[in-house]
């Protein structure tokens, strides 16, 4: 005697089965869409992670460079770039736009302009290798590519900052 | 600028979000649901305002919030269609004390839910309810049989 239950009434209240039907395939799909959004989170795709973090470099490299591919806005980022026999480091490109320093260690004995919008960085040690650790603070929105030379060898970072 | 474009971006995602939790989820606050919506508050409230704790920007982005929210409400207004996605749609889940368990399982409702519906209304079996609706909101309401003495 009853409709089947898929089907629209229109006592007591109006029904539309058929949206209702679509809105919950659409909240099924939805769950779906966010166990994916957990699972890239887990595998970095939002920073701090596998696809995030890149390591360039061999052991015996002049400049090996460690960052984060991605990273969010306002949030912090580490750069850390190991250097053998060369006290220089130059950042050329958009890291200055893209991000702040918030702070380098060790502290550069003298850091410059190299005109063109990028920075010279120059530490005093007689140590072989210099690890340096710099904290970036990610203000731009977007791709951001730079350049990191030191003694003839450059290595290319790729970043992008999502807002 | 970035008031508005945040105010706008925290207001769609949380639209989005709360549809894919479904009606249900918030209408029948548990303990535990309430302290995961100030969880989800405190969460937003960063990505809201950003590092800018002026007046200004509150003002902005409330302002922004509001204008969103009577934006949305118009349009709902208008389209009958659009106000059907956004709020849903009232469901009868119980027909002449028959439960209708399909529509029940999409709903994620679950037999003791309604029933604790139906004694809220001072019903306590089944064959006493004509009708059960879930409203838009998520709430159960009940429709006691006329026959009943």
């Amino acid at each position: 005697m009853h409709l089947p239950e898929q089907s629209s009434r229109n006592v007591p209240v109006r029904e539309n089965m058929a949206l209702q039907i679509r809105g919950w395939q659409i909240e099924r799909l939805g769950w779906y869409g966010l166990l994916l959004l957990m699972a890239l989170a887990l595998a970095g795709l939002f920073s701090k992670g596998q696809l995030s973090h890149v390591q360039t470099g061999e052991a015996q490299d002049v400049l090996q460079v460690e960052y984060q591919r991605f990273a969010r806005n306002g949030a912090q980022t580490p750069l850390k770039v190991s250097l053998q026999g060369t006290p220089r480091l130059h950042i050329a490109g958009e890291l200055l736009e893209g991000f702040s320093i918030e702070s380098i260690q060790p502290v550069p004995m003298r850091s410059a302009s190299d005109g063109a919008g990028g920075l010279i960085l120059d530490f005093s040690t007689q140590a072989e290798r210099i690890t340096v650790s710099l904290r970036l603070t990610a203000d731009g929105i977007g791709a951001y590519r730079t350049t990191l030379r030191a003694a003839g060898q450059q290595v290319e970072l790729n970043q992008f900052i999502y807002p | 600028m970035d008031a508005v474009l945040r105010a706008g971006a925290v207001y769609l995602a949380l639209l989005i979000l709360f549809k894919l939790s479904g009606r249900r989820s918030l209408a029948q606050l548990t303990t535990f649901d309430f302290v995961l919506l100030l969880i989800i508050g405190e969460a937003t409230q960063q990505a809201l305002l950003g590092d800018d704790f002026s007046v200004t920007n509150m003002i902005l982005v409330i302002a922004t919030l509001i204008a969103l929210d009577v934006g949305a409400s118009l349009l709902k207004r208008r389209n009958d269609w659009l106000a059907r996605l956004l709020d849903g749609s009232p469901t009868i889940i119980v027909e002449d004390g028959v439960p209708m368990q399909w529509r029940m399982n999409k709903a994620r409702l679950t037999m003791d839910d309604l029933m604790e519906s139906a004694r809220e209304n001072g019903l306590e079996r089944l064959d006493q309810i004509r009708y059960a609706i879930i409203e838009r909101n998520g709430k159960i309401s009940i429709i006691r049989r006329s026959e009943e003495k």
